[in-house]
């Protein structure tokens, strides 16, 4: 059986969705890449979306769009007369008397026109997915009638899809925020779109939504929000130039640009400037439009559209016998809902916040997909996958805490390192395993500890340890030390690595963000002495080795500065053991071209970090890369 | 016994199907990211060159109107930048038939020959490889309305007559 996809068919734009993984994907059209496709069909030449759109001016009369405004409904309804007056196109009437539209003297029913998005939507999905895609779930207004739901579904079977199951748009908002796991709540779906308004009240019982009202104002969306502000950067331009922007078509097209995109700037920004030179001439003289526009003065020009909603939420709240107050969740829909007033009021109204954190263009079409995958069987319980809420990872030298699994990876996952030791001839490594978001160890939860030995005597830094931690999809988690050379392992297995109740995960994520500031300090200290301890341990080997060949005061000079670093290793002035590591390295670096692969050797040990030092045994890490030595120095150049 | 057997049969194969589901997925994913990972690097500049177009076309409208010479040489710095980037002015002129795949009808004029190109209002730009970075904005022709066709008849059935 292959996907199948959720539809949002709307007035405007539609929008198709699709699970992937147990997660809903929006599409993006294969020819624009943008995830909406504008609801236009020039059907003589099969044009659909951004294309038709851009020859529509051109071909008034072959251009369709709002054809939903039609579907399924007879010539004489109110709806379609006033779309007639509304449309360039010919409305005219087909079989049954049902409304149609004609184009160059044939004859298309609302079914086919809406066939011929749906069959782009499916063709984007199939050119994503590589495989056919036969079924749909598609969306229609709470409002549809039976002969409105009919139509929809046979528009479906006209593009090549089975149309598995027609469900309302405020419904598809609420699967997408997981509404229908909750108790029985009465939900608010709140939808500004691009020419119409919608507000639907549901009630959710035993897993099923019930339309309990909808009301609306099918003549209300961004378009007016657009014109108002267009109307008002004119209005201004003519007071200062006493030129009627209006006039001049070409203008008024850049105007109409510079609005939109001022009306969504203002979304994030308190102020913006509206910068268009050149746009008209007086007298032979150039005019530009320059123009501040604040986010006070755009909401004091929509402040009336925006009122206008709440007309048909009085009366659909009416109707539902409820008060704003009885509502338990608010959804915002429609790309308008973005405008921080509009957010403002609405909770002002329900006097909560609302549910916006999924895309407000994209959230009924996700509501569809998830639908969908219900449908096909994606979403199931065994699939859905769980996350490690917190790090886990091992102490390494110095108290330090190194994440092996890092918080919020999806498991079942698997992680494996290698480490080595901290001292010569340390025969046993202890393996603590932490659970945090602390640096260190202590501060972090212990989940427990176990000591891999037998490891054969040998300086530090030559055995390699290889530590795997790997969570099972049920949580379990299982840590696994090695030794490469001996092939000796031991292990433990912790259960409830994952699941901790919310409360503490909250507690543990808090805790974290509170001491962030002392833990870098703390950790960029314990690394300075990490370093410190390997400059002095490579220094004395380097001596030893060189034996010598090295002149007498060169080796007084390093001995020298090893007892520096020594002195200071263990303060708590980071600064100066920096310092001081540095000096040995660069004195180090001296003792000239017999010494040369030793100092290489220093360089590589400079980055081992890792290990530990809990008890007698300290093992220290090899791995650690050069590059992450480099980023901590950087860090620590940020703090001091 | 038996039942159970069955039935455990049946969560096999379920589980079975659920677990290539899965993998398929998951391996259409990792293509998938592979292919955009491609197309982001190729189209990485898009974005700063959609923003970028603008400030242009003022450089270019300035020009227009006080033909400076330093200007000038600004503009073709541009325009060779553009150029090394790998973008390229879409093909528009007066007189040319309208294209709705690269070209956007912003104004439509009545007269002339119905689809042809009136004039270019802003210039549409994309990648040597087609990809659209913005359409260009065109005022085209809308033919001759009826009135002008009736004029026209009785124009030409006077010279006739």
């Amino acid at each position: 059986m292959g996907k199948i996809i959720g539809i949002d068919l709307g007035t405007t734009n539609s929008v198709v969705a699709v699970m992937e993984g147990g997660r809903p994907k929006v599409i993006a059209a294969a020819d624009t890449g943008r995830n909406i496709t504008p609801s236009v069909v020039e059907p003589v030449k099969n044009l659909v979306g951004d294309v038709a759109k851009r020859q529509m001016i051109l071909n008034p009369k072959n251009t369709i769009y709002s054809i939903k405004r039609l579907m399924g409904r007879r010539k004489g309804d109110d709806e379609v007369k006033r779309t007639e007056k509304m449309v360039p196109y010919t409305i005219t009437s087909g079989k049954d008397s049902m409304a149609a539209v004609e184009v160059e003297g044939k004859t298309y029913t609302p079914q086919e026109i809406s066939a011929m998005i749906l069959a782009k939507l499916k063709k984007d999905a199939e050119t994503h997915l590589g495989e056919k895609v036969e079924q749909a779930v598609i969306t229609v207004p709470a409002y549809f009638d039976d002969s409105q739901r009919q139509a929809t579904k046979q528009a479906g079977e006209i593009a090549g899809l089975k149309v598995e199951r027609i469900i309302n748009e405020p419904t598809a908002a609420a699967l997408a925020y997981g509404l229908d796991k909750g108790k029985s709540e009465k939900i608010a779906v709140y939808d500004l779109g691009g020419g119409t308004f919608d507000i639907s009240v549901l009630e959710l019982g035993d897993g099923v939504f019930e339309v309990k009202a909808t009301n609306g104002d099918t003549h209300l969306g961004g378009d007016d929000f657009d014109a108002v502000i267009v109307d008002y950067i004119v209005t201004e331009f003519k007071k200062e130039n006493a030129v009627d922007l209006k006039a001049d078509k070409q203008a008024l097209q850049r105007v109409r640009d510079a609005a939109e995109k001022a009306k969504i700037e203002l979304s994030a920004a308190s102020e913006i400037e509206i910068n268009q030179p050149y746009i008209t001439q007086k007298d032979g003289n150039p005019l530009h439009l320059t123009m501040k526009l604040t986010r006070a003065k755009l909401e004091s020009l929509v402040e009336e559209l925006i009122e206008k909603t709440f007309k048909p939420v009085e009366s659909c709240l009416k109707d539902a016998k409820l008060d704003p107050h009885d509502i338990n969740e608010v959804i915002l829909v429609g790309g308008m809902t973005r405008m921080p007033k509009v957010i403002e009021r609405v909770k002002e109204y329900f006097g909560k916040e609302a549910n916006k954190s999924v895309n407000p263009d994209e959230v009924v079409a996700v509501g569809a997909a998830i639908q969908a995958g219900v449908l096909a069987g994606d979403v199931k319980d065994i699939l859905l996958l769980d996350v490690t809420p917190l790090t886990l990872g091992i102490e390494t030298l110095g108290g330090v805490a190194t994440p092996m699994i890092t918080r919020n990876t999806t498991i079942p996952a698997s992680k494996t390192e290698t480490f080595s030791t901290a001292a010569d001839n340390q025969t046993q490594v202890e393996i603590h395993v932490t659970q945090g978001e602390r640096p260190m160890s202590a501060d972090n939860k212990s989940l427990g500890r176990f000591i891999l030995d037998g490891i054969p005597p040998s300086p530090r830094g030559v055995p390699q340890v290889e530590v795997t931690f790997d969570i099972d999809a049920s949580g379990i988690l299982k840590v696994t030390a090695k030794d490469k050379a001996t092939g000796k392992s031991q292990n433990i297995t912790i259960t409830g690595a994952v699941g901790l109740s919310d409360d503490e995960v909250k507690r543990m994520q808090e805790e974290a963000e509170k001491h962030k500031d002392e833990d870098t300090k703390k950790s960029e200290l314990i690394t300075a002495r990490n370093h410190a301890d390997a400059m002095v341990a490579t220094a004395e080997k380097a001596l030893k080795d060189a034996g010598d060949k090295v002149a007498k005061e060169i080796r007084e000079k390093v001995e020298e500065k090893i007892k520096a670093v020594k002195d200071v290793k263990d303060s708590d002035k980071k600064d100066e053991i920096e310092s001081k590591t540095k000096d040995l390295s660069e004195t180090l670096s001296q003792i000239g071209q017999a010494m040369y692969s030793s100092t290489a050797k220093a360089t590589e040990d400079k980055g081992a970090t890792k290990g530990k030092t809990n008890g007698p045994e300290p093992a220290e890490g090899k791995k650690a890369p050069k590059d992450g030595d480099k980023a901590e120095a950087e860090e620590g150049e940020v703090v001091s | 016994m038996k039942k159970d057997k069955i039935k455990n049969k049946e969560i096999v194969a379920e589980l079975k199907g659920q677990l290539a589901r899965a993998l398929a997925d998951y391996d259409n994913l990792r293509k998938r990211t592979e292919e955009e990972r491609q197309a982001l690097y190729k189209y990485s500049s898009q974005r700063i060159i959609a923003r970028f177009l603008p400030l242009f076309d003022m450089f270019e409208a300035a020009q227009n109107h006080i033909n400076d010479s330093g200007l000038a040489i600004a503009i073709k710095e541009c325009r060779d930048l553009l150029k090394e980037e790998g973008v390229n002015e879409i093909q528009a002129g007066e007189g040319e038939q309208f294209d709705e795949n690269t070209q956007d009808v912003v104004e439509v004029v009545e007269g002339g020959q119905k689809g042809k190109i009136k004039e270019v209002v802003l210039k549409g730009y994309k990648y040597s490889d087609g990809y659209i970075i913005r359409h260009a904005k065109v005022k085209v022709y809308g033919g001759l309305t009826e009135k002008q066709k009736d004029e026209n008849i009785k124009k030409e059935e006077k010279n006739n007559g």
